[in-house]
């Protein structure tokens, strides 16, 4: 058992960030963690990695209660944006110093992604840009073959060229040395396809925990006449609808019907990708920001 | 073969009907070991659960069958599955789909027929 | 690609010694601060240059001028002190914690991390601020050839040795007593005014004497006993740090 999370809640300041959150993860597997700003999803990942406490409930990583354990600290490790290195120490310093931390540190491959990525070894971290920051700390992350490997938006200030090399970096290395990986982003489409497994968390409340390929065939999106249609979906679970062109409407909803059904009323169906899924599922209307301007 | 991302097909499917095409063309031949989830994994640059999903539909269409340890292996009787599999469900579905665009265009039956004779008088032999 | 690339579960879980770990940890600080020690040198060879000048009285009568001048350590080793203060409350700061807990640590181990660090600094800084102050008066009497009066205090070997015995124990003492106060203040940020405000108006305003708590410490005629009474209290002290801020967390 890795990650065993259970009615987990954390309030802050007397707002309650995460509500009854319960999941498991039990494999070495890439679990991506999708929800909007705010949502709470770098709160849940902090407490994995053992930085915050829970509220209540129940969660341990690894057998521990990943607060204040060495054992949780020796098998994980938190990328983000915000490592915190000393001010003294040169990139390279710092790459030879994760090494005498880390059991199953690659040398090789931190010197290896280093140059290419064109780091100069005599660099201090805080004289780097946000993406060059980003870029480090990713290599210190993948480098340390961490049993459990924590990214929360480690793509900050990447451009998209860098971004991409993240990823297959991240994919390859994952495949020549399976681990448990968490990785939090805002670009799903981006890391879909390196995905086993999501969690999609939306107002501290874990909304779908499934495989990325269930999740392409949780939802279908329909387009029809716009009366037809309006009467059809009625007492159907619907993610989304908004008008399209003149007279049609076009609506996001569970795949639970049988496609002849949807196809004998002369509507047509397409595929809903994961990334448009969550947004519609974390929507806060139905119609979305089109609500705003829609007057009635 | 690249991927498409926004088809409503799923990946696993793509790469299970990438390689069904791939042994028909006999770029695996009968018992011969088919690639593995990881190595479709580096190919396609997915996650091998999702390429794992792929040779697991294959399995249970015994397409592919199991050496324990060893990996997944070409079927004997693996072209002759796919091609029926293509036949029943490709085929058959886009005459499914033809007719229905017939009944829209209000054609009947022996009208289509006298299509499809005409369409296989010119090309007729074409794509074998 | 090899055969036996299954989800089989390689990477079991990695169990770390707990001195291990403090150890790595006491090195990563050691690495990290070396700047700190070309610091203190620096600070303790402008104490060193203030030295110099320094304390001349004169005293005139009928027919006879003396001239005293008073060369002493004093204020190498007073700016040494100072700056195992700075560096203990720096180990107590939020900026400090997180950088630790970027690789492998714990509460415990990174208290007992920083306590090795600072007996290393004291040892340091006390053996340099001594040898300092000898190097100091040396050059005073050599400079001074001319002058036949010159007394000389605390240059035999073994009193040598017990100033620096001294100095580093003393540094302990202030170290392990900012430490806690630092870790202390940490709890909660208005306590870094009420702290300082109660050791003021004890001292000021209720005139509450703190001489015989320094005189225990200071006025003792035995060196191994002053040794004892400094190393207790600091080893004391440096236990007490350990228990506050267990439950604070870090990258807030």
């Amino acid at each position: 058992m890795i990650i065993h999370c259970e009615n987990v809640s954390k309030s802050y300041n007397a707002s309650k960030v995460l509500d009854r959150i319960s999941f498991q993860v039990t494999e070495q597997k890439i679990t991506g963690l999708i929800g909007r700003n705010g949502a709470g999803k770098t709160t849940l990942l902090k407490m994995i990695a053992g930085f915050w406490h829970t509220s209540s409930g129940n969660l341990e990583v690894f057998g521990n209660d990943p607060f204040n354990n060495l054992t949780v600290s020796a098998n994980t490790i938190f990328v983000d944006d915000q490592m915190a290195f000393p001010e003294t120490l040169t990139l390279w310093d710092l790459l030879i110093e994760a090494g005498r931390f880390y059991q199953h540190w690659d040398a090789g491959l931190a010197g290896r992604l280093f140059e290419y990525f064109q780091f100069n070894k005599k660099q201090f971290h805080h004289h780097l840009s946000k993406g060059k920051k980003s870029t480090f700390n990713m290599i210190v992350g993948l480098a340390s073959r961490s049993p459990l490997t924590i990214f929360d938006e480690p793509t900050t200030g990447m451009d998209s060229a860098v971004r991409k090399d993240f990823y297959r970096a991240l994919l390859k290395d994952y495949l020549a040395h399976p681990r448990s990986i968490l990785i939090s982003s805002h670009h799903l489409n981006e890391i879909e396809d390196l995905l086993e497994d999501i969690l999609l968390i939306d107002d501290g409340n874990l909304v779908l925990h499934t495989s990325i390929d269930d999740m392409r065939e949780y939802a279908i999106a329909i387009t029809g006449n716009y009366s037809q249609l309006d009467a059809w979906i009625n007492g159907k679970e619907i993610f989304h609808k908004e008008k399209v062109g003149i007279n049609e409407m076009y609506v996001i909803m569970k795949n639970d019907v049988p496609t002849e059904e949807i196809e004998r009323y002369g509507f047509h169906i397409s595929s809903v990708s994961p990334n448009d899924l969550a947004v519609y599922m974390t929507n806060k209307t139905r119609g979305g920001i089109d609500d705003v301007f829609d007057s009635k | 073969m690249i991927l498409d991302h926004r088809s409503t097909t799923p990946i696993y499917m793509q790469i299970a009907t990438w390689l069904e095409t791939e042994i028909l063309k006999e770029h695996f031949k009968q018992d011969e070991k088919i690639y593995s989830q990881y190595q479709l994994a580096e190919m396609f640059q997915i996650n091998p659960a999702t390429a794992a999903k792929g040779l697991t539909l294959l399995g249970q269409e015994k397409v592919l069958y199991d050496k324990r340890g060893l990996g997944k292996f070409v079927s004997p009787d693996a072209k002759k599955i796919i091609k029926n599999k293509r036949k029943n469900d490709v085929l058959v579905k886009s005459i499914e789909k033809i007719v229905m665009e017939a009944n829209h265009l209000e054609i009947n039956e022996s009208e289509l027929l006298q299509i499809v004779q005409q369409v296989y008088r010119e090309k007729g032999g074409e794509g074998k | 690609m090899s055969l036996i690339q299954n989800k089989v579960q390689k990477n079991t879980v990695i169990h770390v010694n707990f001195l291990e770990a403090v150890k790595k940890q006491y090195h990563y600080k050691l690495h990290a601060h070396h700047s700190m020690f070309g610091t203190m040198i620096i600070m303790q060879i402008i104490a060193g240059l203030l030295t110099f000048s320094n304390q001349i009285y004169s005293v005139n009568s009928n027919n006879i001028d003396i001239t005293v001048r008073i060369i002493s350590a004093d204020l190498i080793i007073g700016l040494t002190f100072l700056w195992i203060i700075i560096m203990a409350f720096q180990l107590t700061t939020k900026a400090s914690k997180n950088k630790m807990v970027t690789f492998v640590t714990s509460k415990q181990t990174n208290h007992l991390a920083n306590i090795l660090f600072m007996i290393t600094l004291c040892f340091i800084g006390g053996l340099t601020a001594n040898l300092l102050g000898a190097f100091v008066k040396m050059v005073v009497s050599v400079m001074d050839q001319t002058d036949p009066f010159i007394y000389f205090a605390g240059t035999s070997v073994s009193e040598f040795a017990t100033g620096i015995l001294a100095t580093i124990a003393y540094m302990l003492l202030i170290a392990s007593f900012f430490y806690l106060i630092g870790e202390i203040v940490q709890i909660h940020s208005i306590l870094i005014i009420i702290i300082p405000s109660v050791l003021v108006g004890l001292l000021f305003i209720l005139g509450v004497n703190v001489e015989p708590i320094i005189g225990f410490y200071i006025f003792t005629k035995s060196l191994s006993i002053m040794l004892v009474k400094t190393l207790v209290t600091a080893f004391l002290l440096f236990f007490a740090a350990t228990l506050f801020g267990n439950r604070l967390e870090v990258r807030r």
